[in-house]
Order: C-alpha cells, then sequence, then structure tokens
C-alpha cells in the first residue's frame, strides 16, 4: 500500500503542472494541426473540414515560401553568429570585471529584457529611417550623400534582432563561464602559454557548451520572432511567422497559417535536435 | 620581544650574506599589501638548489601569497625575488618557467591526462616526438601509465593530484611550488602521497616550496619549515629543531600537540608554575619575568605514584600505536602520550607520578596579542 502511493507520489505532484500544459500548451498545438488539414475555399472565403494535404503541398513545393524559409533560417544563422561574436567575449570580460562592476555591467546588460521587445524594435525603427539617426549620422561625418534608411532591410532586421537576442548568449556563456577554474588558466600561464594562447586553447573549449546551448536558444528565438521582423522587415522582408500571421488575419487563409506554422515547428525542432544531438556527443565525456 | 633574536635563525638572510655564497632561489624582503591590509610583511628567505622548503602558518598567514609572488600571479607591493641571479620580481609568469601545482589541481578539463601533460612541452616547442617520449616518461614517474587517455574527470583526487605533478615537473623547472596540494585527498592518501611527493623530489633534486597549513605534512616531507603569521616569518628552522626549540609559543603551539603553561622565572635554572618550582634553562631572564612553558606530550613520564609531583589520569584513549591520556595535574591539565607496548592502559581516576627527561621543558618568551 505504502509502496503504491510512493510510485505514484511523482504523478501526482506532476500532475497539475502536465495538466496545465497539455491544456494551454497541447489543446492548441493539436487544434493547429487538425486545422492544418482543412481546406480554404476561395470562392466563398470560408474553411471546409477535410483532411487533405494540399496546404502542406503548396507550403513545400511553391518557391514563393522556399524563399520565405531560405530568408528566416538565414537570418537565424547570421543573427546566431554575431551573437555568439558579440556576447560569448562580452560575457568573458563582464566575468573578469570586479564588483561593483561587474553587477552593474551584468544589470546592463541583461537590463534590455525588462522592455518590451515592441518598444526596443520601435526604438530601433527611428534610428533605422532615412531622417533617422543613423543616415543623419552617416551623412554628416560624410560617409554617404543622401539619406540611407535601414528600414526594410536584412541589414537592419539582423542588426534589431542581434540586439533583442545577445542578452540570452551572454546569459548562457556566463553560467559556464562560472564554472571554470580560475587556477586553471594561471595554471596554463605558469606551464609558459600567452594570455591569447590561454583563451584559445584553454578557455574557449571549456566555455563552448555555453556557447553551443546560447546559439541553440538565439537561433529558435530568431527562427520564430515574430515583432521585430514584422516592423523593421514588413511586408517586403516576410519571415514565416509574419507570413502565417498574415495568411491568418489577412487572407483569412487559417488552413494555409496553420500549416506554414507546424512546417515551421518541425524544422525548428529538427535543427535543434540534431544540433543538440551532436553537441552531447562531443562534450558528454568531458563535462558533467 | 624577550629573547627573540636567540631563537630566530635567520643567519642566512642577513645583508651580510649578500654576494658571498649564491644561494638559489632568494626572496629579499617582500611585501604585499591589499590596501590598508599587509598580507606578506618583509620576508627573507634564501632557498638553496635541491632543498624542500614548507610555509607553514594558519589561514590568513600570508603563504599562498608569498608563493603566489614566486609564481608571477602577484606583483609584489615592495621586495625581490632572484632566481639563480636573475631578478625575477617583474617577469611575467608565462616567462619563469616554473612548475606548479594548485590546490584545486587545475587540471585542463577538455584534455586527458596525456595532453595535460604535454601541454607545458608544446608551449616550449619542444618536438612531437621528444614531447611523446617526455610525457611517458613522467606518466610512468608518477604510475598512471594506464590512464594516459583518461580525462580528469574520469580520475580520481590521486590520481588527478599525481597528473597535476606530473604536469608541474615535465618542463623540468627550477623550482616546484606546490600549493596545498594534498589537502583535498583523504587522510590515508595523503600520507602515501606526502611519502611518494619526497621520495619523487629527492630523485629528482627539484628545488621545491610547499605551502601547506598542516604541520606533519609540514615536517614529515620539508629540509626546512617557514613558520608564518600574519604576514611574518616567525622561525626558519629544520623540522627537527623546530619541533625541539620552537621559538615561541606560537610555533610550539602550531608545531605539534603541546602542554603550555603560564609561570615566572624564579632562579638561574628555574621557573615556578602554579606554585611549583621546576628546573628548566632559559637562557638567563631575570628573576620575575613572567614566560610559557612548554612540554610535549610524548616527553611526560607516568609511573606509580611516589613522592614527586603527582596526577591523576582523566581519560585514556586508544589511538593503536599509542594512548592519549588526559591528566589533571597541580600544574593544571595536560595531555601525556605514550607508546602502546601491549600491556593494559592506566584507569581513568588513578593517581600516577609524572616525570620528564631534563631539558624537556621549554621556556618561551610571552608575547602580546600572541595565541
Amino acid at each position: 500500500m505504502a509502496e503504491a502511493s510512493r510510485s505514484n507520489a511523482p504523478w501526482l505532484l506532476s500532475g497539475p503542472g502536465l495538466v496545465l500544459f497539455a491544456a494551454l500548451l497541447g489543446t492548441p498545438l493539436i487544434l493547429t494541426v487538425i486545422l492544418s488539414f482543412y481546406q480554404f475555399d476561395y470562392s466563398i472565403g470560408g474553411i471546409k473540414p477535410a483532411f487533405s494535404f494540399e496546404n502542406y503541398r503548396d507550403v513545400l513545393t511553391d518557391p514563393y515560401f522556399h524563399k520565405i524559409f531560405g530568408r528566416t533560417f538565414g537570418v537565424s544563422l547570421i543573427v546566431t553568429v554575431f551573437c555568439v561574436l558579440i556576447g560569448a567575449p562580452e560575457a568573458y570580460i563582464l566575468n573578469r570585471m570586479r564588483n561593483p562592476w561587474k553587477s552593474l555591467f551584468l544589470l546592463v546588460v541583461i537590463g534590455p529584457l525588462l522592455i518590451s521587445v515592441i518598444v526596443r524594435t520601435l526604438g530601433w525603427a527611428l534610428l533605422f529611417g532615412g531622417q533617422g539617426g543613423i543616415s543623419t549620422v552617416l551623412q554628416w561625418l560624410g560617409i554617404v550623400d543622401e539619406p540611407v534608411s535601414l528600414m526594410f532591410t536584412m541589414t537592419g532586421m539582423t542588426i534589431a534582432l542581434v540586439h533583442v537576442l545577445v542578452p540570452f548568449m551572454v546569459l548562457a556563456v556566463w553560467a559556464s563561464l562560472q564554472r571554470l577554474d580560475p587556477q586553471v588558466e594561471d595554471a596554463a600561464l605558469s606551464l609558459g602559454a600567452s594570455q591569447a594562447t590561454v583563451l584559445r586553447r584553454i578557455v574557449l573549449p571549456q566555455i563552448m557548451p555555453g556557447i553551443l546551448s546560447g546559439s541553440l536558444i538565439v537561433f529558435s528565438l530568431t527562427a520564430s520572432a515574430f515583432a521585430t521582423p514584422s516592423i523593421i522587415g514588413g511586408r517586403r522582408m516576410k519571415v514565416v511567422s509574419t507570413t502565417a500571421y498574415d495568411e491568418y488575419l489577412s487572407t483569412l487563409n487559417w488552413p494555409l497559417g496553420a500549416a506554414i506554422a507546424i512546417v515551421l515547428l518541425i524544422a525548428t525542432a529538427i535543427i535543434i535536435m540534431s544540433y543538440n544531438r551532436l553537441i552531447e556527443r562531443r562534450y558528454a565525456r568531458v563535462f558533467e | 620581544m624577550i629573547g627573540r633574536g636567540s631563537i630566530k635563525s635567520l643567519p642566512r638572510s642577513q645583508p651580510a650574506a649578500t654576494g658571498r655564497s649564491m644561494s638559489f632561489l632568494r626572496l629579499k624582503n617582500l611585501t604585499k599589501r591589499f590596501g590598508d591590509f599587509v598580507a606578506v610583511d618583509d620576508l627573507s628567505l634564501d632557498i638553496e638548489k635541491g632543498e624542500f622548503v614548507s610555509l607553514l602558518g594558519p589561514s590568513g598567514c600570508g603563504k599562498t601569497t608569498t608563493l603566489q609572488m614566486i609564481a608571477g600571479l602577484h606583483d609584489p607591493s615592495a621586495g625581490s625575488i632572484e632566481l639563480e641571479g636573475r631578478d625575477l620580481t617583474h617577469v611575467p609568469p608565462n616567462k619563469r618557467g616554473l612548475g606548479i601545482v594548485f590546490q584545486s589541481y587545475a587540471l585542463f578539463p577538455h584534455l586527458t591526462a596525456f595532453e595535460n601533460i604535454a601541454f607545458g612541452l608544446e608551449m616550449r616547442g619542444v618536438s612531437p616526438g621528444e614531447r611523446d617520449e617526455r610525457v611517458r616518461r613522467a606518466l610512468d614517474q608518477v604510475r598512471l601509465s594506464a590512464f594516459a587517455d583518461r580525462h580528469p574527470k574520469a580520475l580520481s583526487g590521486g590520481q588527478r593530484q599525481r597528473v597535476a605533478l606530473a604536469r608541474a615537473l615535465v618542463i623540468e623547472p627550477p623550482v616546484l611550488l606546490l600549493d596545498e596540494p594534498l589537502s583535498n585527498l583523504d587522510a590515508k592518501l595523503r600520507e602515501e602521497m606526502q611519502l611518494e611527493l619526497r621520495i619523487l623530489q629527492q630523485n629528482i633534486g627539484v628545488t621545491t616550496i610547499l605551502v601547506t597549513h598542516d604541520q606533519s605534512e609540514a615536517l614529515s616531507m620539508s629540509d626546512r619549515i617557514v613558520v608564518m603569521n600574519r604576514g611574518k616569518a616567525i622561525q626558519i628552522d629544520s623540522p627537527l629543531s623546530l619541533y625541539e626549540a620552537p621559538g615561541d609559543a606560537f610555533v610550539s603551539g602550531f608545531v605539534g600537540k603541546t602542554n603550555l603553561m603560564e609561570g615566572e622565572v624564579s632562579g638561574p635554572k628555574a621557573v615556578t608554575v602554579n606554585g611549583k618550582r621546576l628546573t628548566a634553562g632559559h637562557g638567563g631572564l631575570s628573576k620575575g619575568t613572567s614566560v610559557r612553558v612548554s612540554l610535549r606530550p610524548e616527553k611526560l613520564i607516568l609511573g606509580k605514584p611516589s613522592r614527586g609531583l603527582t596526577g591523576k589520569i582523566g581519560a585514556a584513549v586508544f589511538h593503536g600505536s599509542h594512548w592519549l591520556y588526559t591528566l589533571d595535574t597541580p600544574l593544571g591539565d595536560m595531555i601525556a602520550v605514550t607508546p602502546n607496548t601491549g600491556e593494559a592502559p592506566w584507569k581513568s581516576g588513578s593517581s600516577v607520578s609524572l616525570s620528564w627527561p631534563d631539558g624537556a621543558l621549554r621556556v618561551l618568551p610571552v608575547e602580546a596579542g600572541n595565541g
């Protein structure tokens, strides 16, 4: 009797959470999957219950969608690379600082997360416009002759997304730096390594798991980002999430929007899971 | 401060000796201040080639800071460090070429034992062939040949310790610095490693500086011990003289166990403790001077009650090779250690006579602020 109640305990304890997840995450997801098999009737502008793969065929064969998916994962990759290049050194320098500077600058890095993404992105929109701050400064410096706008460009979208997502990279690398024994760096120095060699051969391999998991977070958040691409990228630089949004709200073709969302979900899950497998195989031997 | 000059043995660090005999490693008036806090205070020490010197003291006494200054990981606030007559004081750590074993071992977790040991040779541009051979030899020296391809995570504490040692020794450093290298090991392994480390050090003949707070470690391994307290070198001596002739109450209390009694000088060769007059040489202190009297527990001889000093056994604690007794005596509470001869011990509550060999009583100066 006691044995049975003990083996039930984990289920009972995690039960409320599971029910909540099933209700709030599972239900809409299942409904979206079902919806993605329905058909949209252009003549009456309504949705017909059905079980057809037509929406998926459209998404997977139409070059229009290929371009959007390509752009989405391309931007995700570029943003991830920039976040690594900026976030990893930033976390390392932050970690080498002494208090109170350390706490202060950590707050500066994480601070932007306290402000809504929409507000931050609208801030970038102000800077990116033809009459915006960046254009004005570039003209004043004589680098360009006429107003330049980064609105509705890949460059603008990338800059804004890197800004939004770099704190996640800093935090991931920061966490792996906490496990670094500072004496290990001293040991490498004492064995004759230069500062640069210590960074490359000793520090970098040890924070690699942090960089890789940070990349995972940044990549998936970029692939599913909506607010920044819709404000900076607009209709001209559509990504998957803004396309799905438009299908739902402009064309009212809900089944197609659902199919786009499901394809994005599956594609991202495949990329992340294979990447994760790679990391685990590579680093499980070395780190706990 | 009375009588310290005669006990402190610092002849080698006197300026007069400079220039005559070349010592191998010389620390001259080394000082380190962190803000207002003086971590190391005017430390001078000359170390001979091949010597094993321990820096011994409680935590916060400045021993690790001293080691880190020798290693180049801290810049001294004043003073200098010379190796074979070459000034090392401001040479960066990666140009000093010293071997260091850290308290946490500081192995590179992403490299195998082999790669860990090879790292220093690689940095020195040793050819891959020679590197391979020297690493194999070093692994053999610390009996880890079978574990060359393991990552530190897959090694036991003792094995990690030996990899760290091999990594420091393979570069054939002029000086080996050990920062509490054995403190993370359990007691039995620690004793084994002490012996192993000492034998290895003597075979290689590498000049070694060990930082430790464990007096038995310092006593069993060193040629000379520097006892440090509050940033200062209190006494520099061989383990035997340090134990037998501690310079003050701090050293006496820190190195080995001792019975420490308050008393005063009452004659040319006598002191009084708790009204009892005891024979003890004190180097001609004037009558009435307050002193401390130290008596090592193993020097105390217990016998059948007789007319002399008698005490009462409190507890008898068995340690296998010896018995430890607590005693209630006219001089105060004391402890005594007697070898286990296989006979029944003294019973708790029984009376015993107390005696000790001539010279076993050490008279120490009383110092303000010292424990």
